[in-house]
């Protein structure tokens, strides 16, 4: 099941002479967590804020199949299943957690017979209890991370956008912080976060979006798995053909993507029909750094 | 909502010094410096002046001239230099002053040390004693006054003859009288309650700059709904700060400048009064804050508006002294309507005008928050998070 459907999403900043989306379609699942990765200025941000409805004049359509009220704007058909936790700390400094939390919460429609036990709740999932009663702007940066995060589970969502949750800040922190991604997960809420840490990415995704000069790259969690086949010959060889080539290297090295254990042995059968030597051949599973290197690498 | 959205607002203000300052300290500080420096004003001003009359002769009509001055109020003085004022009388006084005088024959001598904004009383009390003198004059040409009684009791003659005191009833609230309370307490009380438009600006761009704007758009509330909550919130915070200083300025400026007391006299009125004006101010706030972008624009624009608008109604400079297009001027400004409306309020005996500028300061904000409101949205419509 779907959470969000997009379809030929283009989008042009007023300043800008360029698409900084271009003609994305994809489809987020529903329960999964979704990464998003890509070079500074590929389109990613601008994604999620798109996805979250604060970019009104798109081209394409954004789809959230569960939702009613087309005739309403994205944002206020969205507003009240997705939370956004964007890169900045977005809070008041000069309150404290508990006061920064109690305001959010005021803000979103529940009872208040209910306030108590969600923020007791958060408090807990974000592993804030210890700090509830400081000032914002006093917080390690690893806990400022956190209040922001727990400022967009107030609203209870079933979608999250989180955008480089886990930005400068210690490893202890971001373990806490991948922690807390995995429990949304297993609460069965949509995830789609934005990242450079691939290994982070790697972790915790189901799926994968590359992003790269505004277009996009869905990979999904089998392809992540696939075996990837590195094949370096003596010289150029003449027909490869029966081989999917996924990258071409300098010094006729060839990487090829296999889906499964028999395919892997059916072309090497077949690599040993090719009349060139085989240098060097190994294999590997497929990695999010070989899916963003690669997409990186197309133009 | 509201009540956590007040709690918000209140505590975000109270955690910064700045703004405690724009609102309660400086208004206070004004208060008090400009309360004390009015309060040398007018009949003390006067006793500190020192007149010369200048004669040819040394004639009973100089001895009385020198004696009715001094009793409006002015210092005498036998030398030239140490005078503030020289009147220089023509010859042969005593013959001409009751019908012989020509026009500009006594000349007055005013120094730089009378500034001009007190001559115009000085010159007219300086009529007033040559105004006795010559009715000296007259009633001893007629037989009215006893030639050979000592000067003193002619003049005592005289004094009690236009005493007119007891002819009128000024129909006036006693504390009228202090001129310089009722002149600086209304006014810089309206300038810190107006002066809320740093407040609200700063608390807006930071709201913009920390991300939380944008992120308050993800959150089910309209922006228009964000808008009154905020608006409702900041009109609360100042309706507290008006009560302060309205306490202030009534208990404690008089005590610490020694200035005569000044009451409300009519005070469902007068919290009336400060609803509307408060609402006013903070109307005019938020197109401020819907303008600005930056902490500069906010204390250029929203700073230096207030200060104009103080200058130009009559706050930094009395009205009275004002040419008359820059008192046309400010007779259109809110921060006049608002500082007249409290005047009233203290005097209590023109409750015609404090309608009249109510129902001013009433379309005031109408259109201003209509202004607001857009400006605010579309704002809010521009922001994106990148």
């Amino acid at each position: 099941m779907n959470a969000i459907e997009i379809s030929q999403l283009s989008y042009k900043y007023p300043q800008n002479n360029y698409y900084s989306l271009h003609d994305v379609s994809l489809n987020i699942r529903a329960q999964c967590c979704t990464g998003i990765i890509g070079p500074n200025g590929a389109g990613k941000s601008t994604f999620i804020s798109a996805l979250c409805g604060l970019i009104p004049n798109f081209k394409g359509s954004i789809v959230y199949p569960n939702t009613s009220g087309k005739s309403k704007a994205l944002i206020d058909c969205v507003k009240d299943k997705v939370s956004l936790v964007p890169q900045e700390y977005a809070f008041y400094p000069q309150l404290t957690v508990l006061q920064n939390l109690h305001y959010f919460l005021s803000l979103c429609c529940i009872h208040n017979s209910e306030w108590k036990i969600l923020l007791a709740d958060i408090l807990a999932q974000c592993e804030l209890n210890e700090v509830k009663n400081h000032k914002a702007k006093n917080l390690s940066g690893g806990y400022k991370r956190r209040l922001n995060i727990a400022i967009a589970l107030v609203k209870k969502p079933e979608v999250l956008f989180l955008d480089e949750p886990t930005v400068g800040i210690d490893p202890e922190s971001r373990a806490v912080i991948i922690r807390l991604l995995e429990s949304f997960k297993l609460q069965g809420k949509t995830l789609l976060f934005t990242s450079h840490m691939l290994d982070e990415v790697e972790k915790i995704c189901d799926d994968i979006i590359v992003f790269r000069d505004g277009k996009a790259q869905m990979n999904e969690k089998h392809q992540q798995e696939n075996i990837l086949l590195t094949v370096r010959f003596n010289q150029s060889p003449d027909n490869l053909d029966f081989l999917t080539i996924y990258e071409q290297s300098a010094n006729n090295t060839y990487q090829i993507v296999l889906n499964s254990p028999e395919a892997l042995a059916a072309q090497l059968q077949q690599l040993t029909q090719v009349a060139h030597q085989i240098i060097n051949i190994n294999y590997s599973a497929n990695s999010v750094e070989r899916i963003y290197n690669h997409t990186q690498a197309l133009k | 909502m509201i009540l956590n959205s007040l709690k918000k607002e209140a505590l975000i203000i109270l955690s910064d010094i700045h703004s405690i300052g724009v609102l309660l300290i400086l208004p206070v500080a004004f208060m008090l410096i400009m309360t004390f420096a009015m309060s040398g004003q007018s009949q003390d001003a006067i006793g500190k002046i020192t007149v010369k009359v200048s004669s040819t002769e040394n004639h009973l009509y100089v001895t009385a001239y020198q004696q009715y001055l001094q009793q409006q109020g002015f210092i005498i003085s036998d030398k030239n230099n140490a005078a503030d004022l020289l009147i220089s009388l023509p010859n042969d006084f005593e013959k001409k002053i009751l019908t012989g005088l020509t026009a500009k024959s006594i000349v007055l001598t005013i120094k730089e040390t009378i500034t001009p904004s007190m001559q115009p009383m000085v010159i007219q009390l300086v009529h007033g004693a040559f105004s006795k003198l010559r009715l000296h004059a007259y009633m001893l040409d007629i037989g009215d006054l006893n030639e050979q009684a000592p000067i003193q009791e002619q003049i005592s003659e005289i004094n009690k003859n236009t005493n007119v005191e007891q002819f009128f009833l000024i129909d006036k609230h006693d504390q009228s009288l202090a001129s310089a309370t009722l002149y600086s307490v209304p006014s810089w009380i309206i300038f810190g309650i107006y002066f809320i438009v740093l407040p609200v600006s700063i608390t807006v761009i930071n709201e913009q700059k920390n991300g939380t704007l944008i992120r308050l758009k993800t959150f089910p509330i309209s922006t228009s709904h964000y808008f009154f909550t905020k608006v409702s919130a900041f009109c609360l915070l100042s309706s507290i700060q008006f009560v302060i200083l309205t306490l202030i300025g009534i208990f404690a400026v008089p005590v610490l400048t020694a200035q005569p007391a000044i009451t409300v006299s009519n005070w469902p009125i007068y919290l009336l009064s400060g609803l509307v004006i408060v609402v006013s101010a903070n109307a005019l706030a938020f197109i401020i804050a819907a303008l600005v972008n930056s902490y500069e624009q906010a204390i250029v624009l929203g700073g230096g508006i207030n200060i104009l608008l103080a200058a130009v109604s009559g706050f930094m400079v009395p009205m009275n002294i004002m040419p008359e297009i820059m008192a046309t001027i400010a007779s259109y400004s809110p921060l006049y309507w608002s500082a007249e409306i409290i005047r009233a309020s203290f005097i209590g005996n023109n409750t015609s005008l404090i309608y009249t500028y109510l129902t001013n300061l009433l379309l005031f904000s109408a259109v201003s928050f209509t202004m607001a409101r857009y400006l605010f949205v579309m704002k809010i419509r521009k922001l994106m998070w990148n």
